[in-house]
This record gives structure tokens, C-alpha cells and sequence, in this order.
């Protein structure tokens, strides 16, 4: 995660001195051009080389898998928009609450009680975060300080062994289909719009817009500049919280060696989908499509027998060429 | 002259986007001359030296340099041409001795540099712009903002410049290290150097160019040698009009007083300072750089709490500890550095202009689209900001109209008082004028607008009464028509203790 | 970053890096009060369920035999490992016996050296040691990834003889991840002993239940109907491969049998008919055979050749005495996927419940 840093910390010292706006709305642009002429490509390869690619079902697949990474995206979103980079516990946080919503469940709290209390603490998690992050401390140290934390108290509360659920009336949230979509994608279909609304509409997701584009003259305008960082955070926890409880009800079953990799394939929605990682700009939106996008490009990949090595490399390289392109068009006036 | 000239520069064209900066420009620089540039903010003049600085491209145009074409692609390319671009912000690093400073990527093929080699390295150069008294040892970081610009030119005639190009060397300095830059310009073009002078202050032009280039819409004007021009034709060339009345008419009448500082003392400032603010009044704070002038801004605002005395709003005792507790009190305060905290560059104008007073514009939690339409376009049009531009990222303005923005976002909070530190710092002439009338006209509508400023003239200009401060201290309050700007100037920069009429 | 306080932030940094430091501070246990002798063990992090299992049955053997046991965990890599080995080593202890599992088998073979040079018995346990290392330690104790595959193979092609609704043809196998020795290794022995099945396709997943969903999901869309048995390595990589089978509309057990590896603590799968049946392969029980292994190279001495298999009593565990041998085994039994087979199901005095409870 060190190069990530040092990405960050390149992007912001580009971007210290003269801040360049057309550079956003060309990000933006380049973003959506990129993304979509990729999509295009992908979709028209994919459907003249493998048989199976472009159907019904292989599109429910696709979205399937862009959902639970997208959710936790959409909430990555935020803590980027408001100007903290990233978090490097989501993973570990949805672990925790997957284990969480497992021990609830096995001790008989009830289906509603203990999704209330698993999203609750999910929420929690977050906002200790966030609060930690406003006093000042670097967003990266301190979330992947907070990761090994909360990966090991899932270790704690799961004794290491599968927690069972030994009920099946959290089943319904991991595999039910209604209208032949899966719930986790019904949950990402709905909190994509909501996500932007919530930014783009209501006056918390304005004030945490300012607090990303300009930390300095968010205070100096009298706005909560450590209430957006807490509230970016914390709602990142509740889409940690929605992942790990997904995971957690479709088998049944939690463990604490859940989501291998989900810390890197948010980031990489995020900057795949443009997300200017100095903050204030972007849309959930952009993660989300981020999310589809690269979900569509692994599926294409495993249609056609790649082993995963190749997977990691192809989604790795794309990580760097967006990177690489997004900070060439912040570099060029 | 002709054979005389350093650098030619035919018919540069740049542009960006939809918008043209230069439509092919002819610049011309003559050995051992100072060229003053002047313009308006967007008139083209930041795009030429950067251009010629390999910071930029151009789209078309030639550039000859000792009647050799060049071709500058790179900060690097240039320097190797001879040419040094030295801007505010300076490339010094700190904790590395000044002698380091000046070799820095040098690249002399030398396998050890002892001390002593070093400091006969740059000795020269030190002495070239008057640091020969400093030793070279010392590290950069410790010298003041002056020197350490000094340090920069030097490290940049090591590297053998001939063209100096010099961008707003003195906007950030004080009245004696601008008269240091000034003393090293003239002596490095006594030596055969060539100085490109970037400057707003008009002031400057006369007393150390010799000629001046200016700048409009994208187009450049022959070359005017400055001994045949006065103040007011350089603004009627800058402006392409004359410019009748810098400053709006004075408050004829003053309101009860709405502000009253007693005995305070404050971070920044060494002895107390008792002040009254009045309804309608604007009250300007002469001083220099560390005078104390903006300690007083900064304590009313909340951002550096006063810690003695007392401070009483129409009143009653007030104690803002931080911004916000100042803008529940209807205080707002405009810092010295709008890029910094005064403006969201990468958002649009209906954000930024609506950011102070989000309650107004929100229902029950969500925003409302018509409200925020309807106050920003209210503030927009009391400060003359198009109403097209209101979809622009405010970073796309011009630096008057950034600070139009900076100024007109805290009316949505319907302020009692108005804190202003350098209003017009890095605006051009014509938006300067407006600026001015808008506080005007918000005083005029019962604000009181209180302003710190550098700008003697300004100052003068402006304000109905006017606090002198120096390093400090406040040395006396009058009104503006009862001092004369040399009386000022005196105040700001070695006042007379014994004078009679000055603050304990 | 904006921050203002840069001072402030450089202390959050250290107090974040201390805090993470903190948290990865591998645990070791300390020794209990006097006994026979002292066991120490190198291993991977018990975070990991499997693991963690593994350490209760070798905690418990110790006990039982009066010893003392000292588990040295490496959070991170080998390297890690390597500077343990040496610290142990350096601390001058009296140890009795060690117990070796490489981060990377390869690259701790400078470290099992180190470990042979003591000279005291060391037992290899859980990867099987390379090739050309046979100098460098005592005794291999812990499973046969040939055996395991090998048995779910024989099972699978015995499902397929006796069933009335499926012709066993075409299918897929799912591994452990790329580059996990075990993982190819039971790859290898399952086509070797799955005698008349075609492999349309192999795919490495993961270890959980998500990854093996996630990697079926995709990759039986396009094979669903010519799809007809599906190989896992383990009984939580197959759970995955149920459910998308069963999003496809495939009934498995019906239209395609699916047979895992490792046993796992969810039965529904097992019982519903659709796994054919579990392997046992009982982390306790290698660890505790781990350590019986070492206790016993301590006390004979002596070392036969060759490999043996521990003997699969249902309720007597092998017994403490006689000597080991170079390759000690423990059983891998096949449980079938009826309730009855489960509650029958006896190994060394443990029931299904109990082995395979993680």
C-alpha cells in the first residue's frame, strides 16, 4: 500500500501550487470517455471471441459481482470526495461484521436485531475512524492501523472457526433473486442514486463536497470540516457493514478469512472510475461504474481460462494506466 | 537597437481550450535593459513568460535568443538557453546550506566539494546580488523571504541566465526588501543582463524599468520607453480607457459605533490596541508585513483569539474563538490568501458563493435548487459577476473575480461586520476600481468594513479613517482626509516616537 | 494533505504506526511450570481457522504427554520466520524437539538447516518437505495431499457408477489459489485416480466459501449443460460451487455431483445430498500426531524408512510408544452424506462434529 501513498502524495504535490479547475472537469471527461469506450471494446470483443459472454445470464453474473465491491465503493467514494484518500479497512471491516452479524445470529437475537446492531457497529467503526482522521492524523496510517485492529477482533470473535449461523432466515438477504436480480444487486442498483443524492442534494453532502475541494476554506467558511470526514467514514462502515452481512447470510456462515483482496479492488474501482484523489470532485457514480467495469473485465478474463495471476496483472496494469493518464492530465495545462 | 536585442520573440500564439491567451505576440528584449510587463489578470503576460520559461507551449510563433532560434520544451531547455524564471514561489529547500542552494543541479564534475570550494564557487555570485555580507553556510531556510529570492537569482546566474525573468518578485515582501530586488535588478542590468519585470504595482515600474511592454486582451503593445510615459497614461494604456476615479466617494456621515477594542492585545501584536469600528464606516489598517494590522482582523475574527482586554459588539463583550463562532455573531473575514482559504476552486460559483449561509439555502436537509439559484445569483449580481459565469469552477476566474467571489460569498450570512485582509492583493487595475466600489456600496448600506493592507494607496483611497500600524504597535487613528500619503508611508515604515498624537 | 498542524500530524502518524506495530506483535506462549521437556513450533499465524485447530490438538497432545509446547507464530513472510528461527535458537532454551512449518517451503530451507544443526529431532509437518532437504530434519507428521484427492476421486467415480440421474462426463475442478503447493498437488492425484472423467475446466478460486462462489458463477453459465461433476479441494470452496449451481438451475447431487476435500463444520450441504460425501482431514489431528511425532522421535531414537499410514481406529488413538517413520500420515477417511454416516462416523475417539469443526 506504500506505492498508493506515494501516488497520492505525487497527485497532491501536482496539484499544490496552481490549482487548474479545467483539469477536473477534463478528468471527468477523460473518466467517462475512457470507461465507456473500454466498456465498448470489452463488450464487442467479448461477445465475437466467447460464446457465452454476451447473455442474459452472464450480465446477471457480471452485475453480481460488481455489486458487493460497488457498495463498498460507493461508501470509498465519499472518503475520497471529502478529501481523506482512502480507507485501508474496509476489508477488514467487513470481515468483522460479518463475524459480527454470524455470533448475533448464533446466539438467537433475531433477524432485525441483529442487522440493526451489526450496521450500528459498522457505523461505529467507521466514525472512530473518522473521528481519529479529523484530529488530524493521516487517513492511510491510521485506517491500516484500525484494519489489523479489526481483523484481529474478528479473529476474537470468531475463535477462528466458522461462526454458523444455524438459521436460514438471514439466507434470503445472499441469494434470493427477486425479479431474477440478485438482492445485493438490488441493494447496489438503489444506493447508487441515493449515494449521489445524498452528495450532490442534501446540504451534509455539500458541506463534506467543500470540505474535499478545500479543507482550508471549508473552515474558514464556518463549515463542520471534521463532521464531513466523520460522515464519510462512517457511512463507508455501513456499506462495509451491508458487505459483510451479504457475505456472511448467502453461505450461512462467517469466518474471519472473508473478502481476500476487497481493500484493492475498491481502490481500484475508485481510480479506474476517476475519482480525483485530492478530493471535492468526482461521483459515487464514477466508483460505481468503476466497480462494473472492472467486474466486466475479470469476467471476460475467466471466460476465457485466465488464470489468475494474468487476472491480477490485467486489473494491476489497469489500475496504473488510470492512474498514469489521470495525473498526466493534471500535470498538462 | 535592433542588433541590441537579446531575445525576439514573432507573432506567439497560444491557446487554451475555446479561450485564446496570445494571439500572436511580438516581444522584444534589449541587453541590459529592464522590461517591465504589465496587463491585466488573463491579458496574456503570465502566458508569454511561461512560454519562454519551457513551462508551457506554444501553438505557433518563433522565439530567437542571440539571433539563434531556440526551441524551449522545458523548464531545463530554457535555462540551458539563458533563461531564469524566479516566481513567488521559490525552488529554495530549506535545511541545505545557501552555498548548496546555488550549486544545486549544477552539475559541475567536481568528484567533492570541500566548504572552502564551495564558498569560493559562489561567492561571486552572493556578491552579484547583494548577500556578500551573509555566510554562505548558513541554511537557506534561516534568511528572510527577501533574501532567500535573492539566493534563488543567484543559484540562476551561476547556471549563466542572461534573460531574468522576475514574477511579482515584491508582492509578498516588505517596503525594505523590495528596495534590496530592486538595488540587485538595476545592478544585474548594469552588468548586460536582460530583466523581464512581471509587476501590478505601477509604482515599481517607473522607478526601475526601462521600458514597459503592456498587455491587453491577449495582444502585446510596442515597447514604451517608461521616461515618456506618466501614471496616469500607463493605466489609460493598461485599461485602454481612462480611468477617471480609482476610489469611490467617501461615508459622508458615520453611524454609532458598532465595534469598540479595548486595551486588547492579541497574538501578533505587541502593545494594546483600543479602535472603533462605526455603522457605515470603512476603516482602513495601514501597515507593513508583521505590523499587527492583520493581528487585529484575525483577533475580531476568531482566527487568532485575543487574549487581553476586551472586545464589545454593539455593546456587548464578544470572545469568538474560532471562524465559526465569529460568523454566528455576523463577523466575516477574508483572509490575505483567497486561493488558500477564500474560494473552492474546483467547484462552481453557485457553491462557493452559497457556502457560508448552506441554512439558507436548505429545506429540511436537502438543498434547494431555486434558493440556491436565487442567492447566488443575488450576490453575482451586487458584485458584477456575470450570472453566465455561475456554472464556472471559481479556480476559472481572473484574480479580480475570484476575490469578487471571496468577497460576495460571506453577504449570504447578511454580515454586521466585514473583515478584509489585503483586498486587491495580486487584482488588476480595472477590477481593483470595482472592488472598491462594492465595499463602498456595502458600507454605504450600513456594513463596516474594517481592512488591513500594504497598500499606502489603497488605503488613502479608500478608507474614511485609517490605523497606522508598525511592528506591533498601533502608532495613531485619523481620518483619511487629514493625512497626507508621505505622513503615511512615515507611520507605516520608521514613525517618530516623540510625534504628538500617537497611540501609548 | 490540507492539515494545518503538520507537527500535529507527523505525532498521529507515529501514534498510528505504534499502534500498528503493536497489533502485529506475533504472540507467543509462554511455558508452563516444570515438565518432561519443551516442544517448540514454527508456523504460519492461527488467525487462519485451520491453523488454529491444528494448535488445540497440538497444545492438547502436549499436555497430555506432560510437555511443554511453545508455538512460534510468523505473521508476515519468511523472512520473519527466518529471524524467529534465529532468535530462538539464540535465546540458549533446552528444547526437546521442533516442529517445522515453512511460510514458503523453499525459502525456509536455510532455516531448517539451522534447525538440524541443534541436534534434536525436527518434524516436518503439514507442507510436504522438498526434495534434496532430507538431511535437514527427523520425520514428516501430518497429511497425504495425494490421499486426500486420491480418496475424493475413487468416491466421486464411484457416485457416478451407482447414480440413476447422472452419466458422468464433462466437468470442472476448482482449486486452492495459484502457487499453494497443496493445492496442485491434490490437483495432480484427483486426474490420476479420476479414471474416465473429462476436465473441461480448472480454475484456481480461494480457500472460502465466496471465492468459490465467485469463480463458479462466472464459469458455469457457458458449461451448464454439459456440466456433470464438479471437483473442489476443499468442502467450503464447494459450498460456493452449490449455490451457483443451483442459481443455474442445476440440482446438485441430481444433475451434477459435486465432491470436496477438506471437511468443514456446515453440514447442510453434506446432508441435503448434495455432496457426495467428505474427506476428513482433521487439523487436531495433525497436530497432535505432529507432536506425538516428535515426542516419539525423542523417546526411540530411532528412525524407519519409508512411509506409514497411522493406523484409522475409530476410537483408540495410535498408540505413544515404538518408533516413527520417515513419512508419518494420518488418515484421511471418507464419510458418506447421510445423518447416519455422519453419527457413525468415528476416528481416534473424535466424532464428525468435533474434526471438523472449522
Amino acid at each position: 500500500m506504500n506505492s498508493l501513498r506515494i501516488v497520492a502524495d505525487r497527485l497532491q504535490a501536482g496539484s499544490s501550487g496552481e490549482i487548474d479547475p479545467n483539469v477536473a472537469a477534463r478528468r471527468r471527461r477523460a473518466a467517462q470517455i475512457m470507461l465507456t469506450v473500454g466498456a465498448i471494446l470489452l463488450i464487442a470483443l467479448g461477445g465475437a471471441t466467447t460464446p457465452s459472454f454476451l447473455t442474459f445470464d452472464n450480465a446477471m453474473v457480471v452485475i453480481r459481482q460488481a455489486s458487493v465491491t460497488g457498495i463498498v465503493a460507493l461508501g470509498m467514494s465519499y472518503v475520497t470526495i471529502s478529501g481523506n484518500l482512502f480507507a485501508l479497512s474496509a476489508e477488514e471491516l467487513a470481515i468483522l461484521t460479518a463475524c459480527i452479524f454470524g455470533w448475533l445470529m448464533r446466539a438467537k437475537f433475531g433477524l432485525a436485531l441483529s442487522l440493526l446492531a451489526t450496521l450500528i457497529f459498522a457505523g461505529l467503526g467507521g466514525a472512530v475512524q473518522g473521528a481519529v482522521i479529523g484530529l488530524g492524523a493521516d487517513p492511510i496510517i491510521t485506517t491500516l492501523a484500525f484494519g489489523g485492529f479489526f481483523r484481529g477482533l474478528a479473529s476474537v470473535v470468531s475463535g477462528n472457526q466458522n461462526i454458523l449461523l444455524g438459521t436460514n432466515a438471514a439466507e434470503w438477504l445472499g441469494t434470493a433473486r427477486p425479479l431474477g436480480v440478485p438482492t445485493q444487486s438490488w441493494a447496489f442498483l438503489f444506493l447508487t442514486p441515493l449515494a449521489w443524492f445524498v452528495l450532490q442534494k442534501t446540504r451534509v453532502g455539500r458541506v463534506l463536497l467543500l470540505t474535499g475541494a478545500n479543507r482550508e476554506a471549508a473552515r474558514a467558511t464556518g463549515l463542520r470540516v471534521d463532521q464531513a470526514g466523520l460522515i464519510g467514514v462512517t457511512l463507508l462502515g455501513i456499506c462495509c457493514g451491508m458487505a459483510g452481512i451479504s457475505a456472511a447470510a448467502q453461505f450461512g456462515q462467517a469466518v474471519a478469512n472473508l473478502f481476500q483482496g476487497l481493500n484493492f479492488d475498491v481502490v481500484a474501482a475508485i481510480l479506474v472510475g476517476g475519482i480525483a484523489l485530492r478530493g471535492g470532485q468526482g461521483s459515487p457514480i464514477q466508483a460505481a461504474l468503476g466497480a462494473a467495469f472492472i467486474a466486466l473485465l475479470e469476467n471476460f478474463m475467466l471466460l476465457n481460462d485466465l488464470s489468475s495471476g494474468w487476472r491480477m496483472t490485467v486489473v494491476g496494469a489497469l489500475v496504473t494506466l488510470a492512474t498514469c493518464v489521470f495525473h498526466l492530465l493534471q500535470r498538462r495545462r | 537597437m535592433q542588433n541590441n536585442d537579446v531575445l525576439r520573440m514573432r507573432g506567439i500564439a497560444k491557446r487554451y481550450g475555446s479561450l485564446t491567451a496570445l494571439h500572436g505576440v511580438d516581444f522584444t528584449l534589449a541587453r541590459g535593459e529592464v522590461m517591465a510587463l504589465l496587463g491585466e489578470n488573463g491579458a496574456g503576460k503570465s502566458t508569454l513568460v511561461k512560454i519562454l520559461a519551457g513551462l508551457e507551449r506554444a501553438d505557433g510563433g518563433s522565439i530567437e535568443i542571440d539571433g539563434q532560434h531556440v526551441r524551449l520544451r522545458s523548464p531545463v531547455q530554457a535555462l540551458h538557453a539563458g533563461v531564469a524564471y524566479v516566481t513567488q514561489e521559490l525552488s529554495i529547500i530549506a535545511p541545505l546550506s545557501v552555498a548548496e542552494n546555488i550549486c544545486l543541479g549544477g552539475g559541475e564534475p567536481h568528484a567533492i566539494w570541500t566548504a572552502r570550494a564551495l564558498r569560493a564557487r559562489v561567492q561571486p555570485y552572493l556578491d552579484l546580488v547583494g548577500l556578500g555580507g551573509i555566510d554562505p553556510a548558513m541554511p537557506a531556510g534561516s534568511l528572510p523571504l527577501a533574501q532567500q529570492q535573492l539566493v534563488e537569482i543567484a543559484r540562476l546566474l551561476s547556471r549563466n541566465a542572461r534573460i531574468l525573468i522576475l514574477d511579482e518578485p515584491t508582492a509578498a515582501l516588505s517596503d525594505a526588501e523590495i528596495e534590496m530586488v530592486k538595488s540587485v535588478v538595476r545592478k544585474l542590468a548594469a552588468e548586460g543582463r536582460s530583466i523581464i519585470y512581471v509587476t501590478h504595482r505601477l509604482g515599481e515600474v517607473f522607478e526601475i524599468a526601462d521600458r514597459v511592454t503592456i498587455f491587453r486582451n491577449g495582444r502585446s503593445f510596442d515597447p514604451v520607453p517608461v521616461r515618456n510615459l506618466d501614471i496616469d497614461e500607463l493605466i489609460e494604456h493598461l485599461l485602454g480607457r481612462r480611468l477617471e476615479q480609482m476610489f469611490p466617494e467617501r461615508a459622508t456621515s458615520l453611524g454609532p459605533p458598532v465595534l469598540a477594542l479595548r486595551e486588547v492585545t492579541a497574538p501578533g501584536l505587541r502593545r494594546p490596541v483600543s479602535l472603533d469600528l462605526h455603522r457605515g464606516e470603512i476603516l482602513g489598517l495601514a501597515g507593513q508585513l508583521g505590523s499587527g494590522a492583520n493581528a487585529i482582523l484575525r483577533a475580531v475574527a476568531g482566527v487568532a483569539p485575543y487574549d487581553g482586554g476586551t472586545i464589545a459588539m454593539r455593546g456587548r463583550t464578544i470572545n469568538p474563538r474560532s471562524v465559526r463562532e465569529a460568523i454566528k455573531l455576523s463577523i466575516a473575514y477574508c483572509s490575505d490568501d483567497r486561493k488558500r482559504d477564500g474560494i473552492f476552486a474546483v467547484r462552481n460559483l453557485y457553491e462557493t458563493f452559497t457556502s457560508p449561509a448552506l441554512p439558507r439555502i436548505t429545506v429540511g436537509g436537502l438543498l434547494s435548487r431555486r434558493r440556491e439559484v436565487q442567492l447566488s445569483s443575488e450576490l453575482a449580481s451586487f458584485f458584477e459577476v456575470a450570472l453566465s459565469r455561475l456554472d464556472t469552477h471559481a479556480g476559472k476566474l481572473s484574480g479580480g473575480n475570484q476575490q469578487k467571489v471571496a468577497l460576495g460569498k460571506w453577504l449570504g450570512i447578511e454580515p454586521a461586520i466585514l473583515l478584509v485582509e489585503e483586498p486587491t492583493r495580486g487584482v488588476d487595475v480595472g477590477a481593483r476600481a470595482e472592488i472598491y466600489r462594492h465595499l463602498r456600496k456595502l458600507a454605504s448600506q450600513g456594513l463596516c468594513v474594517m481592512f488591513a493592507s500594504s497598500d499606502n494607496q489603497e488605503v488613502l483611497g479608500l478608507a474614511d479613517s485609517i490605523a497606522t500600524f508598525f511592528r506591533g504597535r498601533l502608532v495613531r487613528v485619523v481620518r483619511a482626509e487629514g493625512i497626507q500619503p508621505e505622513e503615511l508611508l512615515r507611520d507605516v515604515t520608521h514613525p517618530d516616537e516623540s510625534q504628538p498624537g500617537m497611540a501609548a | 494533505m490540507k492539515s494545518p498542524n503538520r507537527s500535529g500530524q507527523a505525532k498521529a502518524r507515529l501514534l498510528g504506526l505504534a499502534a500498528a506495530a503493536m497489533l502485529l506483535v506475533p504472540l507467543a506462549a509462554a511455558p508452563a511450570c516444570a515438565s518432561n521437556g519443551l516442544f517448540v513450533v514454527f508456523m504460519p499465524p492461527g488467525t487462519d481457522n485451520y491453523l488454529a485447530q491444528w494448535q488445540k490438538g497440538a497444545r492438547a497432545k502436549a499436555k497430555d504427554l506432560g510437555y511443554d509446547i511453545k508455538i512460534i507464530e510468523s505473521s508476515r513472510d519468511q523472512a520473519e520466520q527466518d529471524s524467529q528461527v534465529q532468535q530462538e535458537i539464540a535465546s540458549g532454551e533446552k528444547v526437546d524437539g521442533y516442529i517445522w512449518w515453512p511460510y514458503v517451503n523453499a525459502a525456509g530451507t536455510g532455516s531448517l538447516r539451522t534447525l538440524s544443526k541443534t541436534g534434536v529431532p525436527v518434524v516436518f509437518t503439514n507442507q510436504y518437505p522438498i526434495a534434496g532437504t532430507e538431511k535437514f530434519w527427523t520425520a514428516y507428521a501430518g497429511v497425504n495431499d495425494f490421499l486426500n484427492a486420491e480418496t475424493a476421486a475413487k468416491a466421486l467415480v464411484k457416485a457416478c457408477g451407482e447414480s440413476k440421474t447422472v452419466k458422468c462426463d464433462k466437468g470442472l475442478i476448482i482449486t486452492f489459489p495459484a502457487g499453494y503447493s497443496a493445492g496442485s498437488d491434490r490437483m495432480k492425484a484427483f486426474k490420476k485416480a479420476a479414471t474416465g472423467l473429462t476436465v473441461i475446466q480448472e480454475h484456481d478460486a480461494g480457500f472460502m466459501a465466496q471465492e468459490g462462489y465467485k469463480t463458479a458463477a462466472q464459469i458455469i453459465p457457458a458449461h451448464k449443460s454439459e456440466i456433470s461433476w464438479v471437483y473442489t479441494e476443499s468442502d467450503s470452496l464447494a459450498e460456493g460451487v452449490i449455490q451457483a449451481l443451483k442459481e443455474n438451475g442445476l440440482h446438485p447431487g441430481v444433475d451434477v455431483l459435486v465432491v470436496g476435500g477438506t471437511c468443514h463444520g456446515d453440514t447442510t450441504n453434506l446432508l441435503q445430498g448434495e455432496l457426495i460425501g467428505s474427506g476428513i482431514q482433521a487439523a487436531y489431528l495433525e497436530g497432535w500426531s505432529s507432536v506425538q511425532t516428535a515426542y516419539k522421535a525423542v523417546k526411540n531414537g530411532k528412525v524407519i524408512d519409508g512411509e506409514t499410514y497411522l493406523p484409522a481406529n475409530t476410537d483408540k488413538p495410535p498408540s505413544d510408544d515404538g518408533p516413527v517413520h520417515r513419512f508419518n500420515f494420518i488418515p484421511n477417511p471418507w464419510v458418506g452424506n447421510t445423518q447416519a454416516d455422519l453419527d457413525a462416523f468415528r476416528l481416534w475417539g473424535y466424532g464428525f462434529k468435533e474434526l471438523c469443526n472449522y
